[in-house]
């Protein structure tokens, strides 16, 4: 059997060589005869469990496969039993045949991307469910092709009887260009040789004979290895401990075989989904029931089972009646239609909890605003649900969509609903909201602010949590806060009572804890983490975070109820997370950037920096004492939120140095106070800079990536845009737009933007859609035509395959300045545009990677560092002696600085050739000598002084002339 | 003339009472629409001059009514009237533009309404990872009282290609809009490179 342990669908391989190799094992095995059945999985076991049967099945004779009657007529009159699994042996049917010779091809000719990340890049929205635009669907198909290959073969034979039964079905010949296909299929993907492909079937069927006989021998451990055997591909499966044996609950375990359907079902869910395995052993069987009772199910579908059974607080009766509704309603047609996919998405959003299905025996079916209620009491509604069961959905269907449909109507009249889109963070939530209201609603006391707020500025696992955790994370935070509140009303009650209460009683202890505890959680400090896994844990202390194990029952009933006992876990175990930062906060403390810090600042730092461990300590300092960042009303969890965006940028480009350069030099200028940072933005989502300074988006702080891209780009167009400048009219946004687009592409492909990129950024800036959010740019190009004619050059030069540069635009702006109304002022064109200067491109990457390493150079700024960048760039200056020099009194107390650096550029240029350069250097450097700006047009320099002429300095080149001759006399 | 002027004027009230800003920090532009849009609606386009641009808002006059971004149910009964009226009849590129101008999006996003609107190295990427063509507004009718509107925006600078799936209950109720797919075209080519 191949191998598919290492297949990685995202990974690197050459998907060319791939269909070669791929044509010429088909034809090798076709040469050799080989064939080796791989059934698939649209084909259930033909077992049928009376019990569960509701809905249309096949009988067990119609779904029979054709691979068992051939092994009769092969075998002859050898007794043969059959069994399931020489049912699930069947090659395919003629349409199952057909659909995977056709998805074999479309394998095989479809060109996949080569790349090595294995990062989708199709955001399902909160989802992990494989779509159709998702590249997952098509890497589940794949697994599916293969994901019987654990237990297919006859349970009681041995590893030798295994290959005789392979070789059996190849002596068959049972529809060879089936399972020819099937086997390049599975080959494609792991990419062995033919032989090497041999060697893996055998010791597949050894390995597996190998279990068959322990299993023999000791019952449980056979049974874990069964599990194994059958989550051998499932990576990360199981973390730790043992497993839940999977036929506990329906055979003796002495007799637990690979045999039977639920086995096999179950072996295929887990292979599929690994979040399978984690659910109760009676979470699982219901799922595999749905599978036995429905055999056309398809096996994708089980993530929403998987879903809606960890999300759906039901009892276990009213679950199986739903898990059973949910599959016919899969199988439904309405569910597949392509235009009209309403079912399709409330089914996702009931299995991942975005709308909560309620159960009542009483009161009105109804929806609410996070909720559809529905009475199983209700006549009308037990006959959809029977019709459903029988196969006939519709009823079901219509009923399900009118609830849907009412619960927007429900929020709209809620006024819990209502006060909480009050709240601008709460609309931005998406659909969170839902799991926020549940969460409020389960809480009515708790501070609303701290739970809209936590989910608002998502921590990073937030973010990537499965719905039904990030629900249960909320409570839990909801249930602390109203825990925290409920012990800080008691105490001070208690202490306005007790007048002589300077003795801190055991309440008032615990009240500070908690107090701190939900702190330290709501800034962030101290990270949630709620996770499944069979590591035999309920509440850990992990390093800084606490992390909750709901795959533990106890856990996940208290985070379903009312979250006391997790929550008396959580500051149980905070504690050590506490001290955990405490220890390192206080290491910190030591650095002489901390110490101006004040405590709680220093922890919040300490805790990024286990995230982000590449990024300077003290440059998270010096941002966070800024004063912008300092002054601002903003929360601890915002402002630690801010440090942390500032955090993920320089780490992820700390390793990149050019890339580094341009984020250190954009940060730089916002923690140096260039730049003013403004805080967090709330409803202007995707404005980082306008003209008051920087804000931040937070919704972007899961794309790294692409906040690097807007800071470098935001500081620039910033730069331009000081707090005082005014409105530069509507050409200035086209220019600032078309400059961040420039700038951005440059910073994402470490290249000039191409044609087709600045074709499409105009094509957009002018864009004559009136919901263009630059509609107003169409107006100015229609009304102006000096604005129309700077567009239409552009456009030309595109078409003759050149991108007119910034700089450039910016030439033609300050021509038509006074021309055109739609520009006002020439205040924002007068720096230059040279991008590699204020944000240095290639060109200048060397040097500002040698200047902005420098903490000394660090005080300067902007103009001040870029006449360093120049001169280094330019004269080869030594970036060393500019540290030194800066550090010295004669600088520090010099009011022109800019003037006396370029001075002192120009002497480090010339040192090597004229010693008196070198000698001034060494006085300026040790302080002896002093410096003084003098109207004279000649270089005086008696020993003591160094008199120089303001006018000499005006041109960084001339200077440079005149500084060479006038110590060539002077020598 | 007068008329324009009375409209602006009407935004311009709309914007003081909601906004939070001085009505005179706005730049109130009239917008051109194609010829292919219904005579009766005019749009608007308010932008803040003290935010450098960056703030705006759109406005959308039909019959003489004003529909505004800050009214709770403005694109509702906006498309209640669209849609129960023969003469104001949109297709789905338009209805998905009163779509985005009514909801308040993010800057920097357009409505595509082609594939042929993107560079060619995004084609390209779209096309050969996810075998994307059409990237054209749908319009479908579900049912008696319900249109489901699909559409794409591209974020320019971000270059986040989006999927917008609007359920829209023609016969009254909320509309419901979600973005259901977002594919990080940068990250795409980045990758691809």
């Amino acid at each position: 059997m191949v191998d598919i342990t290492n297949f990685s669908f995202f990974g690197s391989v050459d998907s060319e060589a791939l269909a070669e190799e791929a044509k010429n094992l088909q034809e090798a095995l076709q040469s050799a005869g080989a064939a080796i059945a791989v059934p698939t999985s649209p084909q259930r076991p033909s077992v049928v469990d009376s019990d569960a049967v509701l809905g249309k099945q096949e009988t067990p004779q119609e779904s029979e496969g054709v691979l068992s009657e051939t092994q009769k007529a092969t075998q002859g009159s050898e007794p043969q039993t059959k069994s399931p699994e020489a049912r699930f042996l069947r090659p395919q049917r003629g349409f199952e045949a057909t659909a995977m010779r056709e998805q074999l091809s479309k394998l095989l000719t479809q060109q996949r991307p080569q790349t090595g990340s294995a990062e989708p890049r199709v955001r399902q929205q909160a989802d992990v469910e494989p779509q159709s635009f998702s590249r997952l669907g098509l890497q589940q198909q794949r697994i599916q092709l293969q994901q019987p290959s654990k237990f297919e073969r006859a349970p009681k034979e041995t590893p030798d009887k295994g290959l005789a039964s392979q070789q059996r079905l190849q002596a068959s010949g049972a529809e060879p260009q089936t399972h020819q296909q099937t086997n390049v299929g599975l080959q494609t993907f792991s990419q062995p040789s033919l032989q090497q492909q041999g060697q893996v079937q055998t010791l597949d069927l050894q390995q597996q004979g190998r279990a068959e006989r322990a299993l023999k021998e000791t019952p449980d451990k056979g049974l874990l290895m069964s599990q194994q055997l059958g989550s051998r591909n499932a990576s990360g499966l199981v973390e730790k401990g043992r497993l839940t044996p999977i036929d506990s609950d329906e055979k003796p375990r002495g007799q637990a075989t690979f045999s039977g359907d639920k086995a096999q079902i179950r072996a295929a869910l887990q292979h599929m989904f690994p979040q399978f395995s984690l659910l109760p052993a009676q979470s699982q069987s219901l799922i595999v029931d749905v599978y036995l009772s429905l055999p056309r199910l398809p096996l994708e579908a089980g993530i929403v089972l998987i879903n809606f059974v960890e999300t759906a607080q039901l009892g276990a009766a009213d679950k199986q009646l739903f898990l059973k509704l949910l599959g016919n309603l899969i199988l439904s047609p309405r569910y597949a239609d392509p235009l009209d996919t309403r079912l399709k998405e409330l089914v996702e959003q009931l299995a991942r909890g975005v709308l909560e299905l309620r159960v009542t025996r009483e009161g009105p079916s109804r929806a609410e605003p996070a909720t559809i209620v529905l009475n199983l009491n209700d006549a009308q509604l037990q006959m959809a649900i029977n019709l459903a069961l029988q196969g006939d959905t519709q009823p079901l269907v219509t009923m399900l969509l009118a609830f849907s449909r009412s619960v927007s109507e429900s929020q709209a009249q809620d006024v819990l609903w209502q006060s909480l889109e009050s709240i601008p963070d709460f609309r931005t939530l998406g659909e969170v909201k839902t799991q926020v209201y549940r969460a409020v609603k389960a809480f009515p006391e708790t501070d609303v602010g701290k739970v809209v707020e936590y989910a608002a500025l998502p921590s990073k696992s937030f973010l990537k949590a499965l719905p039904s955790d990030r629900a249960a994370e909320l409570r839990l935070l909801a249930s602390l806060t109203l825990e925290a509140k409920k012990q800080s009303s008691a105490t001070s009650f208690a202490s306005s009572d007790d007048k002589a209460g300077s003795v801190p009683t055991s309440s008032s202890t615990e009240a500070a804890l908690a107090a701190t505890v939900i702190e330290r959680i709501a800034s962030g400090n101290i990270p949630l983490k709620i996770y499944k896994a069979a590591d035999g844990r309920k509440v850990s202390s992990e390093g800084k975070q606490v992390a909750l194990n709901v795959a533990d029952p106890s856990v996940k009933r208290s985070l379903e109820g009312d979250c006391k006992l997790a929550a008396s876990a959580v500051a149980r175990f905070a504690p050590s997370a506490m001290k955990y930062v405490d220890v390192r906060a206080e290491k910190l403390q030591s650095r002489p950037s901390f110490r101006r810090l004040d405590a709680q600042t220093s922890r919040t730092i300490t805790s990024i920096l286990d995230d982000y461990p590449d990024v300077d300590p003290d440059l998270l300092a010096k941002f966070a004492e800024s004063q912008d960042f300092c002054r601002g009303d903003s929360s601890r969890r915002e402002k630690a939120h801010a440090i942390r965006f500032i955090a993920s940028v320089l780490h992820q480009v700390s390793s990149d140095p050019k890339r580094m350069d341009m984020a250190y030099q954009a940060i730089l200028r916002l923690i140096n106070g260039d730049i003013q940072f403004t805080g967090f933005m709330r409803e202007a989502a995707g404005l980082v800079a306008d003209g008051s300074g920087i804000a931040i988006d937070p919704k972007y702080l899961d794309s790294e990536q692409e906040n690097a891209v807007q800071i470098v780009a935001e500081v620039t167009q910033a730069l331009q845009e000081r707090p005082s400048t005014p409105w530069g009219g509507t050409i200035a946004m086209f220019a600032t737009d078309y400059r961040a687009a420039y700038a951005e592409e440059f910073f994402r492909t470490n290249a000039k933007p191409c044609v087709s990129y600045m074709k499409q950024v105009l094509d957009m800036l002018v864009s004559s859609r009136p919901s263009s959010t630059y509609a107003q740019l169409r107006h100015t190009y229609a009304t102006d035509p000096d604005f129309a004619r700077i567009v239409d050059y552009i456009r030309s030069e595109l078409d003759e395959e050149r991108v007119v540069e910034p700089e450039e635009l910016r030439q033609m702006l300050l021509e038509i300045i006074g021309k055109s109304p739609n520009i006002t002022s020439s205040e924002m064109y007068e720096q230059p545009w040279l991008l590699d200067v204020a944000s240095p491109f290639p060109d200048a990457t060397a040097v500002v990677a040698a200047v902005a390493a420098k903490p000394e150079l660090s005080r300067l700024n902007a103009d001040e560092q870029a006449v360093i960048v120049n001169m280094v760039r330019k004269y080869g200056c030594n970036v060393d002696d500019f540290c030194r020099f800066v550090s010295v009194r004669p600088f520090l107390e010099h009011e022109e600085k800019k003037l006396l650096l370029r001075v002192f550029g120009t002497l480090s240029a010339l040192m090597k050739e004229y010693s008196l350069a070198a000698d001034i250097i060494s006085g300026l450097l040790s302080g002896r000598t002093k410096v003084e700006v003098v109207q004279q047009s000649e270089l005086l320099f008696d020993g003591k002084v160094l008199r120089f002429g303001r006018e000499q300095t005006a041109a960084v080149d001339d200077w440079m002339f005149v500084l060479a001759e006038e110590i060539r006399n002077a020598s | 003339m007068q008329q324009i002027e009375r409209e602006i004027e009407a935004i311009r009230d709309e914007l003081s009472r909601n906004s939070g800003a001085k009505a005179d920090s706005y730049d109130i532009l009239p917008l051109e629409l194609p010829e292919t849009w219904p005579q009766a609606i005019k749009a608007y386009h308010a932008l803040r001059r003290d935010r450098h641009g960056r703030i705006f808002f759109q406005f959308i006059f039909c019959d003489g009514l004003l529909y505004s971004p800050f009214s709770v149910d403005g694109l509702e009964r906006l498309l209640s009237v669209c849609f129960a009226n023969e003469r104001l009849r949109l297709t789905a590129a338009q209805t998905a533009e009163v779509v985005l101008m009514l909801s308040r999006p993010e800057y920097g996003i357009n409505l595509i309404e082609s594939v042929e609107e993107l560079s060619q190295p995004n084609r390209s990427a779209l096309e050969r990872v996810y075998g994307l063509k059409d990237l054209s507004p749908q319009l479908v009718k579900l049912d008696e009282n319900d249109y489901k509107l699909t559409f794409w925006t591209f974020h320019l600078r971000r270059g986040t290609l989006k999927r917008w799936l609007v359920y829209i209950p023609a016969g009254g109720g909320r509309i419901r809009i979600s973005e259901d797919v977002a594919i990080e075209l940068s990250q795409l080519q980045q990758e691809e490179a």
